[in-house]
């Protein structure tokens, strides 16, 4: 009745939601194409982190993400060079080893520069080094400096003296050590040892936590929490100014969000890379860079508790049920794991068997374990934490063992109660009888990774969750470490890792990481490092986006 | 309430009621369908939702064929028949939390609505203070103060211990709309001529409650509920796609969407299709749930719905 | 009606404790130790861990570290961040703007939105077009938000490439006085539209039915066909009572809405509070997990206050207090 009337006349009422209508199309039109480019001389490069870094205390940081920010702002003695993982002086400009193996004396350069305009001297290199080690830093990162003379009294507080630290000159600082300890080099390259002016440091309210200064390439300039974090280029590096001047370091947390982030542009670098097989992946071609990562991932055997616990032929069962080739061929590309200590630190060892996939063996040691056809096995629950990445694979293993007539039950939990489950405390065993679990190496040497996860004076939470206790193995660790010579070291770590490996499958080896980076063409200058992604120096790259 | 009606104006009976309980009944109907009969339609299907469907060196996931009407997902497992299992988690969350809701809001709406005065301002002040509460965020913390399901008294017991947690968390912070209608209706019949009646001849309060108050308030909540239940499966689906849901293997639809996320830009059927599952079975609860509210009381049709 | 409000905001601070409380407790007792996690992620010397725990005072007996906690409340300070090292009054100021300015535009765009659609059921009411409005509106809040966000983000952000992909931009103006940035205007307007979905069907549905029951579709239609100034007397009529079920949603949906939230912060990264609260509780960071709970709650029952007010405010006919918001659950 009324039809004609409504459909001649747009009723007052739809107003509303044409105007909605046309707001909506607008925006949509005005926001096309809104690539602002900045004055044109400036050079900025955007990379992806997952979260904010819980830390920019060079002191405290332990993860990666505080030190993908700190990398930029902070500078120590001495560095790897990214590529080939050698030790190089960084402030240091020289450094000498007494004979005996126990002194380490170093040079610092002249022209080294702190954000805020003050000259580094000694005296700021053993000012941090007490910070380090102070028990009212409460760094979880103490341990790199507790070899030197005296540092075990000083850092429980028992004494303000430090023997171990002198500085004879405004230019010269000497280390002592207590016993000789063959990867402290190596050790000091860790951020942890940044150097740090003590004028900005010894605030009680702790403002550096906000606005670091240091002595890096790059300095801070601000921090949108969950947002960004942006630096500039410090234009008194010692290594020279930097082409970039200016690093956005973005917070994306939802990985596929950040892919089209960087595919619309709004990223120069990003840390993940589609599927292998996608057409994007062809489509993005050269873009898309490979490169090892020293790290090793792994499933962990609970030896604490049944049934794993003394029961090698078990562990080597479930180790043969595992499809690792297909992990590497359809899952993340990353190489298979023969063993413990991956490519590029000394020690590995190509030659190791590993344990290939072999169902049929799988069930025999099974049944060698005195679990024939898996009868007679407790519920064993596998631990990861929560990831979807992790989801997959770990599904994948489930049905790998399914295979063999082990159920297997996952249990996905946030991070903080899956540490709770493997670490247990250093008397209880931790919960989990399996968890997943991967370990990058602090710095390329095999006792970055021994010690921590198979020396048995680390069982529990020190990262021996596995409880492994192998005295064979012990002394062999603790022989290297004292060792000189590279070539004797390396031995001792390899035959190490045959005990561990091909007698007592002390876990399921699963694979050896690799980095997967994405770069836009006009990012020039990138040197990969199997020190991953996160440490590929910014200061050496350039943006040549050209006029086309 | 809104407003009542001005004298003189009747709303118009349209076919806008009877239509949306049809298309409602036929949504959810179907997916209950899915649901119950989750073994027999993977097996005519022709793939277990749990084991890898493609063979071992076909990358994952394959685009929908013949052989997987839905394709597979990124383990090669088949879409379809883990979307039919997934009705099943959905469904007996959705309805499981929703039960725990109605009961604790009938016990705490009764009492309050029945009692009056002071138990009634009490228990009004604690229902405001669970409705006020961020509910999404104090139900990530619930779930998270439960890592282990299995060893949970009761829980322990379902076939699937990590989604018990869920609907009992949803149900212990869903209760309140129904507490709040309950307890209107309670106020409201109560001074219906019946009640009053039954007051007189002398019956007690429970059978005043049982018998009169309650088959009363059933239609009201009935609706309140069938709307519950989509908003439910919406949650689980949230958490599930947080990765705190439903535990893998389960075939979730939330953890589907997250697994398919990583696929978006070129296999996107992986994150569709769990995508239009849930919007299909929470569309079917609330068309259900506007239709029953007509339907169950002609007299407020339109009201807030 | 001042007699109403002191008593709503004095009965508030109870309730708020009551509700820290609760919090408190559920958080303390999530497994997990907040010590360990301060440490960082990496193995390391089990005394480190405990060097922490006493800093923080996390060795102490529970009921002590509540009655400190809850004295420190008592006097308006919500604690340390555990993980950030720094008030969580801080740590609000950065977030809780993010948020608010999500919700307002996202509450705009359903209001807008919603109005209209619900407008144009209640118009076509008894034939297919109300009928296909009215499963629209169901269809936008039956779907979930963070699925949705994504679709949203791969049609109009990289298929058409109309719109950011993500973020909150860091090129906004500053709001002058409180240092709050402003997102980039174009970073909003997909998250706002994802979260503002769902609310929208409920809005829509609501005037639809508010339309139909007043009778204000017929009386337009009439007065349509006799003058358009007529007619305008009366959109202001029939608007007015629309509100109402912009304001009930909002009202009802409060909890809803900011679930909506953190699954639409986590898809656009948008730095928001309910991603900060979601990471807190992962961190088992307990101060900013509950103050943030805390300052959470006590907006949603100031909205309802408000909603109260509003409803009073509209319709006179109705008591602050008496009409409460209707009690059928709506998300």
């Amino acid at each position: 009745m009324f039809r004609g009337v409504t459909a001649s006349r747009p009723c007052p009422a739809v107003r509303p939601f044409l105007l909605f209508l046309c707001a909506v199309a607008a925006l949509g039109l005005a926001c096309r194409n809104r690539e602002t480019a900045g004055p044109a001389a400036e050079q900025t490069f955007r990379f992806r982190i997952r979260e904010d870094p819980p830390t920019l205390d060079p002191a405290r940081a332990i993860d990666q993400l505080s030190e993908a920010v700190l990398f930029r702002l902070f500078r120590g003695l001495v560095e790897l060079e990214p590529a080939t993982m050698t030790v190089r002086p960084a402030v240091a400009e020289s450094w000498t080893v007494s004979e005996d193996r126990l002194t380490y004396t170093f040079r610092l350069r002249d022209d080294v520069y702190f954000h805020n305009g003050r000259k580094v001297t000694a005296r700021d290199v053993a000012w941090s080094y007490r910070r380090l080690l102070s028990p009212a830093t409460k760094s979880p990162r103490r341990s790199i400096l507790e070899p030197l003379a005296g540092a075990a009294a000083f850092a429980r507080g028992a004494t303000t003296d430090l023997p171990g630290l002198t500085t004879p000159d405004d230019r010269t600082i000497a280390l002592r050590l207590e016993k000789p300890f063959a990867p402290f080099l190596s050790a000091l390259t860790l951020m942890n040892t940044a150097i740090l002016p003590a004028e900005v440091y010894e605030d009680p309210g702790e403002a550096y936590l906000r606005a670091p200064v240091g002595c890096g390439p790059f300095h801070f300039v601000r921090w949108e929490q969950s947002n960004f974090i942006e630096l500039a280029a410090f234009d008194r590096f010692y290594g020279g100014r930097p082409s970039i001047d200016r690093v956005v370091v973005r917070i994306i947390e939802n990985h596929q969000g950040a892919l089209q982030e960087y595919l619309a542009g709004g990223l120069d670098s990003l840390d993940e890379v589609p599927e292998d097989d996608d057409p994007l992946a062809a489509a993005l071609g050269d873009e898309i860079l490979r490169y090892p990562f020293i790290g090793t991932e792994f499933i962990g055997f609970n030896h604490a508790v049944a049934p794993f616990k003394g029961n090698a032929a078990l562990r080597q069962a479930f180790n043969y049920a595992v499809d690792k080739e297909y992990f590497h061929k359809t899952r993340h590309g990353n190489p298979m794991a023969n063993g413990i200590i991956p490519p590029g630190a000394p020690g590995h060892d190509p030659s190791l068997p590993g344990y290939p996939y072999d169902p049929e063996k799988a069930r025999r040691l099974l049944a060698q374990a005195g679990y024939p056809g898996g009868r007679g096995l407790p519920p064993i629950t596998l631990w990861y934490n929560t990831a979807e990445s992790l989801n997959q694979d770990m599904q994948k293993i489930q049905l790998d063992l399914k295979q063999i007539d082990v159920n297997l039950t996952l249990q996905s939990v946030d991070w903080a109660a899956y540490i709770a489950a493997i670490e247990g405390t250093p008397v209880r065993p931790g919960q989990a009888p399996m968890y997943r679990f991967g370990w990058s190496l602090d710095y390329p040497d095999a006792e970055s990774i021994l010690r921590p996860l198979l020396h048995s004076a680390n069982a529990g939470p020190a990262g021996n969750y596995s409880r492994y206790a192998n005295p064979r193995v012990d002394a062999l660790i603790d022989e290297a470490m004292g060792l000189v010579d590279d070539a004797a070291r390396a031995e001792r770590y390899m035959e190490a890792q045959r005990i561990a490996v091909m007698e007592d499958a002390v876990w399921l080896f699963l694979s050896y990481y690799e980095s997967k980076t994405l770069f836009k063409p006009w990012v020039k200058g990138v040197v990969t490092t199997p020190l991953g992604e996160f440490r590929i120096p910014i200061e050496r790259l350039r943006i040549e986006k050209g006029s086309s | 309430m809104p407003p009542a009606a001005p004298p003189g104006v009747h709303a118009r009976v349209g076919s806008g009621p009877r239509a949306s309980l049809m298309l409602g009944l036929v949504l959810v109907g179907f997916f209950v369908l899915c649901a119950a009969a989750a073994p027999v339609l993977s097996r005519w299907i022709g793939f277990d939702p749990l084991v890898q469907a493609t063979d071992r060196w076909t990358t994952p996931p394959t685009p929908p064929d013949r052989a997987h009407p839905l394709g597979t997902d990124a383990l090669g497992r088949d879409l379809l028949s883990r979307l039919v299992h997934g009705a099943r988690v959905s469904l007996l969350v959705g309805v499981a939390a929703e039960i725990i809701a109605i009961v604790i809001g009938i016990v705490i709406g009764g009492c309050a609505g029945y009692a009056g005065g002071r138990v009634d301002a009490w228990l009004m002040r604690v229902t405001d203070l669970v409705f006020a509460f961020p509910a999404p965020l104090l139900a990530l913390a619930a779930i998270a103060a439960v890592p282990d399901p299995e060893t949970v008294p009761l829980l322990r017991h379902l076939p699937e211990p990590s989604l018990g947690v869920v609907f009992v968390v949803l149900g212990g912070i869903g209760w309140v709309g129904i507490a709040r209608l309950v307890r209107g209706e309670f106020l409201r019949i109560r001074e219906q001529e019946f009640a009053r009646a039954a007051q007189a001849i002398g019956a007690g309060g429970a059978r005043i409650v049982i018998r009169h108050l309650l088959p009363n308030a059933a239609g009201p909540i009935v609706v309140a509920g069938t709307l519950g239940v989509g908003g439910n499966i919406l949650m689980e689906a949230w958490l599930s796609f947080l990765g705190i849901g439903a535990r893998p293997p389960a075939p979730s639809w939330g953890s589907m969407i997250t697994e398919g996320q990583a696929y978006i830009l070129s296999k996107p059927w992986v994150c569709v299709f769990p995508g239009l599952a849930v919007l299909g079975v929470v569309l079917g609860f609330n068309l259900l749930g506007d239709g029953l509210n007509a339907w169950l009381d002609p007299r407020r049709r339109h009201a807030a719905s | 009606m001042t007699t109403y409000v002191l008593r709503r905001l004095t009965g508030l601070a109870p309730v708020l404790i009551a509700a820290a409380t609760i919090v408190w407790i559920l958080v303390f007792f999530i497994p997990g130790d907040p010590a360990r996690l301060m440490a960082g992620s990496r193995a390391l010397d089990p005394q480190v861990v405990e060097d922490i725990r006493a800093e923080w005072g996390l060795d102490r007996p529970v009921p002590l570290q509540y009655l400190t906690w809850l004295g420190k409340l008592l006097r308006g300070d919500l604690g340390t961040s555990y993980i950030q090292r720094r008030p969580v009054a801080e740590i609000l100021g950065d977030h809780f703007p993010p948020t608010l300015i999500l919700a307002l535009a996202a509450v705009a765009l359903s209001a807008g939105g919603g109005l209209a659609l619900g407008t144009l059921a209640a118009f076509a009411r008894g034939r297919l077009p109300g009928l296909v409005v009215q499963v629209l509106a169901l269809v936008g809040a039956s779907t979930p938000v963070f699925w949705i966000g994504l679709m949203l983000m791969l049609l109009f952000s990289s298929r058409l490439g109309w719109l950011p992909v993500l973020g909150y931009g860091d090129d906004g103006a500053m709001v002058p006085g409180i240092g709050v940035r402003l997102p980039e205007w174009d970073h909003l307007v997909l998250p706002a539209l994802t979260l503002s979905l769902m609310s929208m069907g409920a809005i829509a549905r609501l005037t639809r039915s508010s339309l139909a029951e007043t009778g204000s579709a017929e009386y337009l239609r009439t007065a349509a066909a006799k003058g358009a100034s007529r007619a305008r007397v009366l959109v202001g009529h029939a608007l007015r009572n629309a509100l109402i079920p912009v304001i009930t949603v909002i009202g009802l949906d409060f909890s809803a809405l900011l679930g909506g939230a953190v699954a639409t912060e986590y898809v656009f990264a948008w730095p928001g509070l309910g991603k900060t609260v979601a990471r807190a509780i992962a961190l088992r960071d307990l101060p900013v997990v509950v103050g943030c709970v805390l300052f959470l709650t006590m907006i949603a029952v100031l909205v309802s206050l408000a909603v109260d007010l509003l409803y009073a405010a509209i319709d006179p006919r109705i008591q602050p207090g008496a009409a409460g918001i209707p009690s059928v659950t709506l998300r």
